[in-house]
C-alpha cells in the first residue's frame, strides 16, 4: 500500500474529518460524472450510428454491420490510410524536433528574446489553417511562389525549387503549423525540470548533446510521447493542408472518407462513424500506452520537496549560434506568413507580393471587416467561450488527472481513456452528437451559447487531461503528503500545493486550448444560432465566398490580438505559483 | 444605462403579455400554412400582407453569402416592418439543420434557402410546404420542380475563366478541342468536386461516352489539376497561379474583374448552372410572412441580387443575358447519382 493511499485512509478513518472528506469526494465525483458525461455522449452517438443505415424521407434507420463491412473491405481506403499515416508520421515528428529544440532552447538555456519568442512562437497556431497554408502556396507554389521565382531570377534556373504540392510540402506546412503544440507542452515539461541532474552531468564532464540525450530528454519523456501523440492524432484529422496542397496532385487522405461519406444524400453518417471507430482503436492504443508511463510511479518526477528551483543553463559561446537559429525559425514560420497575409489584407485581390502590385494597397478591406454582418457579436462570443472553455477545461482535468495518476481506484484507466476519446471523433460527428442530444434532451440550452460552450469542453478536454498529466507526473507526491501530514485538508493542498506546481502545464494547455477553440469550426458550424455566432462561422463566410483579402484583413487582426492575450497570460502566470529563480 | 435596462426589462414584459395574448387569440387567428399556400383569390396579396405584418416576423435559414442576402432582408423588412432572424452555412448545413431540428419537433426555421439538391432532400423528408403562387408563370421554366415545394430564386452560373495577363488574346480556346493543344499542359485548373457539372456538360457533347472519352483525353494530355472551392479556383486564376480555370463562378469572376484582377469569364459550350431556392417549411408558425419573403426574393429583390452579380430566375423581372445558353444541373438526378458522378469524375481526372 502507497503512502499516498494509506494517508487518505488514515483520515477516512477520523470521523472528526468526516465533513471534509465529504466536501473532497463531492468534488471528485462532480468531476467524474461531468466528464463521463461529456465524453460518453458522442462516444455512445458515434458506436450507435456506426451500426445503423442512413435514414430518408419514409425509409427508417435499421441496425447493419454493413458500415463496417463496408469500411474494412473498401480496398481504396488502403491508400487513403497510407497516405494519411506518412502525413501524420511526418508531420509529428517535424513538428516535435522543432518544439522541443526550440522549448529546450526558451526554457533551460540562457538565450536571448526569450519573453518575446514564447508569445511569437504561438502565432502559427493561431493563424487559420487555410491562410497558413494559402500564404505558403504563395512563398513555394511552382508556378507563382515567391521564394522560387527570386532563386529563378538570382540564379537563372529553368525550372521551380521548391514544389509544396507535394508530399513533403504538405509535411513542411502542417509540421511548422503544429510546431507550438509540442513547444507549449515541453515549454511546460522543461520549466518544471530539476536541474540538478543537469548540473552534476556537466561536473562530471558531459557534453551538452550527452546531457540533453542522456539526461533532459529521458526524464521529459511522457511529454514527449504525449505531444507526438496528439500531432499524430491532429495531422490524421487535418483537412485543410490535404485538401489545398494534397489533393491538386492526387494525394488523397483518410479525412476525405468520412467527409464524402458524411456529404452524401441521405448523409452517410454510419460509414463516417464506422471510420472514425477505426481511429478510436488506434487512440486507446495510445492512450494505454501512456497510462503504462504514469503507472510507473515517481521515476519522472522533478519537482520535489528539495529546495525545487529550475535554473536556466549557460550555453556559454553557443548562445549566438542558438539566437541565430531562433531569428532563422522566427523569420520562415512567423515573419514571412505573416508578412504575406499583410500584404493579402491590403490587396484587392488575391495575388503574390510584387513592384506592381504596391500600387493598389489600401486599408479598405480592415473597414470591411470591422463592419462586417456579426462580426463584433461574434467576436465577443467567441472570446467568453474560448476564455470560459479553457479555463473550466483546465480546472476540470487537473481532477481527473489527480486521480488517475494519485488515487489507486480501479478503473482510472478507463477514465483516461473516456475522457480522451473526443480528441478522435469528427467535429462534425461530434457537433452532430451534441445537436441531437440537446434537441431531445429540452433543458433550454439548445439556441445558446451553452450549447457551443458543451461542445467546446467536450472536443477539447483531451488535450486538458494530456497537458495536465504531463506536467503532473513530474510533481513528487512527497508534497501532498507533507501537506497531508500537517493537517491540510484535500481541497487545501490541491488549491495550494497541486495547482501551483501544476502551473506550467496548466498555463500552456490554456493557451492552447483558447487559441484552438477560437478556430474550431466543424462543430460550431451546426451548433451556432442567430445570436451565437463565433469567430470562426465569420472565417468560414469569408472563405467560402472567396474574400481572401477581407479573411487576411480580419487573419491579421487576430494575430495581433492573440499574440496580446498570451503575453498578458505569461505576465500573469509569472504573478502566480512558484518563483522562478 | 439603468434606464435602458428598466426600458428593456418592460418591453420583455410587454413582448411576454403579447405573446400570451397571441396564445388566447390563437385558435381564431390560426390559419394553416397549406390554407396561406393554397390561397388564389384576388385579394391574396392584400390578405398575405395583412397577415404577414401581424405575425411581425420569420427566421430565414440560408446558404447565399451573408453579404447579399442582407440586402434583400434590408429592403424586406424597410418595406413591410417584419423582423427576419437569419442562420447561414453551407447548402449541406441548412440541409442538416432545418431536418435535424424539424425532426426532433423544434419548429423555428419559417423559411429555407439553399442549393437545388438539397431542396430537393427536404422534399422528399416532407420537409417543405408546396405553394401555389401567381409568380411562378414569371419564373425561367427550369427552376421550378413540378411539386412546388420550392422555387428557384437565382441561379449561380459556372464558367471557364483566364487570366489576361497570362493568355495572349490569340491564344484563348474557342472550342473544346482548343483545350487539347500541349501549350496547356499544367496550366489548366478544375474544381475537386464539380460533379454535377461534369454530369451537365457532358450532356452537350454527342453522346456521354464521347464527352467523357474527351475529358478523359483532356486528363492525359493536358493533366488539369484539382482544387477545392470554386472561389478559390478563381482567386488562383486572379493570381495567375492557373491560367485557366473550368469551374469558378460567373458572379465571383465579374467582381475580381471589376476590382481589377486580370481574369476574364470564357464560355466553352453551354453555361452550367446551380438553381438556388427558396421553400416554406410545413412547420412554420410564421406562415404569412414566410410566404411574402419567398413572394419578394422572387419579384422585386431580383434587381437586388442582379446587382450583386447573380443571375436572377424571374425573367419579367431581369432578362437574361442575350444569346446566353443555360443549361440547369438537374437536382434530381444529383441527388440520385451524386455518388456515381464523383467516382466517374474520380476516374476521369485522377
Amino acid at each position: 500500500m502507497s503512502l499516498q493511499e494509506s494517508s487518505y485512509a488514515k483520515s477516512v478513518e477520523k470521523p472528526s474529518f468526516f465533513g471534509r472528506i465529504r466536501a473532497e469526494w463531492l468534488i471528485i465525483g462532480a468531476a467524474v460524472l461531468i466528464v463521463g458525461w461529456l465524453a460518453l455522449v458522442p462516444l455512445v452517438f458515434l458506436l450507435w450510428q456506426s451500426f445503423m443505415t442512413p435514414a430518408a424521407g419514409d425509409v427508417p434507420a435499421v441496425f447493419t454491420f454493413g458500415n463496417y463491412i463496408h469500411a474494412l473491405t473498401d480496398s481504396t481506403i488502403l491508400p487513403l490510410f497510407r497516405n494519411s499515416v506518412v502525413f501524420a508520421t511526418g508531420t509529428s515528428c517535424l513538428a516535435l524536433v522543432i518544439g522541443t529544440l526550440f522549448a529546450w532552447l526558451n526554457e533551460r538555456t540562457n538565450t536571448p528574446f526569450k519573453m518575446m519568442f514564447y508569445a511569437a512562437s504561438i502565432v502559427p497556431l493561431v493563424i487559420p489553417s487555410i491562410l497558413f497554408t494559402v500564404s505558403w502556396i504563395m512563398m513555394a507554389s511552382p508556378q507563382i511562389g515567391l521564394f522560387n521565382l527570386i532563386l529563378k531570377n538570382a540564379f537563372g534556373l529553368s525550372g521551380p525549387v521548391f514544389d509544396i504540392y507535394s508530399m513533403g510540402g504538405m509535411i513542411w506546412v502542417e509540421g511548422l503549423h503544429y510546431s507550438p503544440i509540442a513547444f507549449l507542452l515541453m515549454s511546460a515539461a522543461f520549466r518544471s525540470m530539476d536541474p540538478s541532474l543537469e548540473e552534476s552531468a556537466l561536473m562530471s564532464g558531459a557534453s551538452i548533446g550527452q546531457i540533453m540525450f542522456r539526461i533532459t530528454l529521458k526524464l521529459v519523456w511522457p511529454a514527449l510521447i504525449a505531444s507526438f501523440f496528439i500531432l499524430f492524432i491532429r495531422s490524421i484529422e487535418s483537412f485543410e493542408v490535404p485538401a489545398l496542397l494534397g489533393m491538386p496532385v492526387g494525394i488523397e487522405v483518410f479525412t476525405s472518407a468520412i467527409y464524402e461519406a458524411i456529404r452524401e444524400y441521405p448523409s452517410n453518417v454510419g460509414l463516417a462513424s464506422a471510420y472514425a471507430a477505426a481511429l478510436l482503436l488506434i487512440a486507446s492504443f495510445g492512450i494505454y500506452f501512456q497510462s503504462k508511463l504514469s503507472s510507473q510511479g515517481s521515476k519522472y518526477s522533478t519537482v520535489t520537496g528539495k529546495g525545487f528551483r529550475p535554473r536556466p543553463f549557460d550555453l556559454g559561446p553557443w548562445r549566438i549560434p542558438a539566437a541565430i537559429l531562433i531569428v532563422f525559425y522566427m523569420i520562415l514560420v512567423i515573419v514571412l506568413p505573416f508578412l504575406v497575409l499583410f500584404w493579402s489584407s491590403l490587396n484587392k485581390y488575391y495575388s503574390v507580393p510584387s513592384w506592381a502590385g504596391l500600387s493598389r494597397l489600401s486599408f479598405d478591406a480592415y473597414a470591411k471587416v470591422i463592419n462586417y454582418p456579426m462580426v463584433g457579436q461574434a467576436v465577443w462570443n467567441s472570446a467568453l467561450l474560448s476564455l470560459g472553455a479553457a479555463t473550466t477545461i483546465m480546472l476540470l482535468t487537473a481532477v481527473i488527472c489527480w486521480i488517475v495518476i494519485r488515487t489507486k481506484l480501479p478503473a482510472r484507466w478507463l477514465l483516461d481513456n473516456v475522457a480522451s476519446l473526443p480528441m478522435v471523433f469528427p467535429g462534425l460527428v461530434l457537433g452532430l452528437s451534441v445537436m441531437i442530444c440537446y434537441l431531445y434532451l429540452d433543458i433550454g440550452i439548445y439556441g445558446t451559447t451553452w450549447i457551443i460552450f458543451i461542445a467546446y469542453v467536450t472536443r477539447f478536454m483531451p488535450y486538458g487531461i494530456r497537458y495536465n498529466t504531463t506536467s503532473m507526473l513530474q510533481i513528487h507526491k512527497d508534497l501532498e503528503e507533507s501537506a497531508a501530514m500537517s493537517g491540510a485538508s484535500w481541497s487545501q493542498s490541491f488549491v495550494r500545493i497541486v495547482l501551483p506546481l501544476l502551473k506550467p502545464g496548466l498555463l500552456a494547455g490554456w493557451i492552447y486550448i483558447v487559441v484552438v477553440s477560437i478556430r474550431e469550426l466543424s462543430s460550431s458550424v451546426l451548433l451556432y444560432s442567430p445570436g451565437s455566432e463565433v469567430v470562426s462561422i465569420v472565417i468560414w463566410e469569408l472563405w467560402q465566398n472567396g474574400q481572401y483579402v477581407e479573411l487576411s484583413a480580419f487573419g491579421v487582426m487576430m494575430i495581433i490580438a492573440l499574440f496580446i492575450v498570451v503575453m498578458l497570460a505569461q505576465l500573469v502566470g509569472k504573478r502566480f505559483g512558484v518563483k522562478e529563480a | 444605462m439603468k434606464k435602458s435596462h428598466i426600458l428593456k426589462g418592460i418591453s420583455r414584459r410587454a413582448l411576454a403579455i403579447g405573446f400570451v395574448a397571441t396564445l388566447a387569440a390563437g385558435p381564431a387567428l390560426a390559419q394553416s400554412v397549406a390554407d396561406v399556400a393554397a390561397y388564389s383569390g384576388p385579394d391574396r396579396m392584400e390578405k398575405l400582407v395583412a397577415a404577414a405584418k401581424k405575425e411581425g416576423k420569420l427566421t430565414l435559414y440560408t446558404a447565399t453569402p451573408v453579404d447579399d442576402v442582407n440586402q434583400v432582408i434590408a429592403a424586406f423588412t424597410a418595406k413591410y416592418g417584419i423582423q427576419v432572424t437569419l442562420w447561414r452555412g453551407s447548402s449541406e448545413d441548412v440541409l442538416r439543420r432545418s431536418l435535424t431540428e424539424i425532426k426532433a419537433g423544434r419548429h423555428e426555421v419559417d423559411v429555407i434557402e439553399t442549393n437545388g439538391p438539397e431542396l430537393e432532400a427536404l422534399h422528399r423528408e416532407n420537409i417543405l410546404q408546396a405553394v401555389n403562387s401567381p409568380v411562378i408563370s414569371e419564373i425561367f421554366a427550369g427552376a421550378v420542380p413540378a411539386h412546388k415545394e420550392w422555387i428557384g430564386s437565382r441561379l449561380n452560373i459556372i464558367t471557364a475563366s483566364y487570366n489576361t495577363d497570362a493568355v495572349k488574346p490569340a491564344d484563348v480556346p474557342k472550342t473544346w478541342n482548343d483545350l487539347l493543344d500541349p501549350k496547356w499542359n499544367g496550366k489548366i485548373g478544375i474544381e475537386s468536386e464539380a460533379y454535377d457539372w461534369l454530369a451537365t456538360v457532358i450532356q452537350s457533347f454527342p453522346s456521354k461516352e464521347e464527352g467523357l472519352a474527351f475529358f478523359k483525353k483532356l486528363a492525359t494530355t493536358n493533366h488539369p489539376s484539382l482544387h477545392k472551392g470554386h472561389p478559390q479556383l478563381a482567386n488562383m486564376t486572379a493570381s495567375g497561379e492557373k491560367p485557366l480555370t473550368m469551374q469558378v463562378y460567373l458572379y465571383r469572376v465579374l467582381q475580381l474583374e471589376k476590382e481589377g484582377a486580370p481574369v476574364k469569364a470564357l464560355t466553352i459550350g453551354p453555361s452550367i448552372a446551380r438553381i438556388n431556392g427558396l421553400g416554406i417549411a410545413r412547420t412554420t408558425t410564421h406562415p404569412n410572412a414566410a410566404i411574402l419573403y419567398q413572394q419578394f426574393t422572387l419579384t422585386e429583390a431580383q434587381k437586388i441580387l442582379a446587382s450583386r452579380y447573380f443571375t436572377p430566375t424571374n425573367t419579367k423581372e431581369v432578362p437574361f443575358p442575350a444569346g446566353m445558353e443555360v443549361k440547369v444541373i438537374e437536382p434530381t438526378g444529383m441527388l440520385d447519382d451524386l455518388t456515381a458522378w464523383r467516382q466517374t469524375f474520380e476516374k476521369t481526372f485522377q
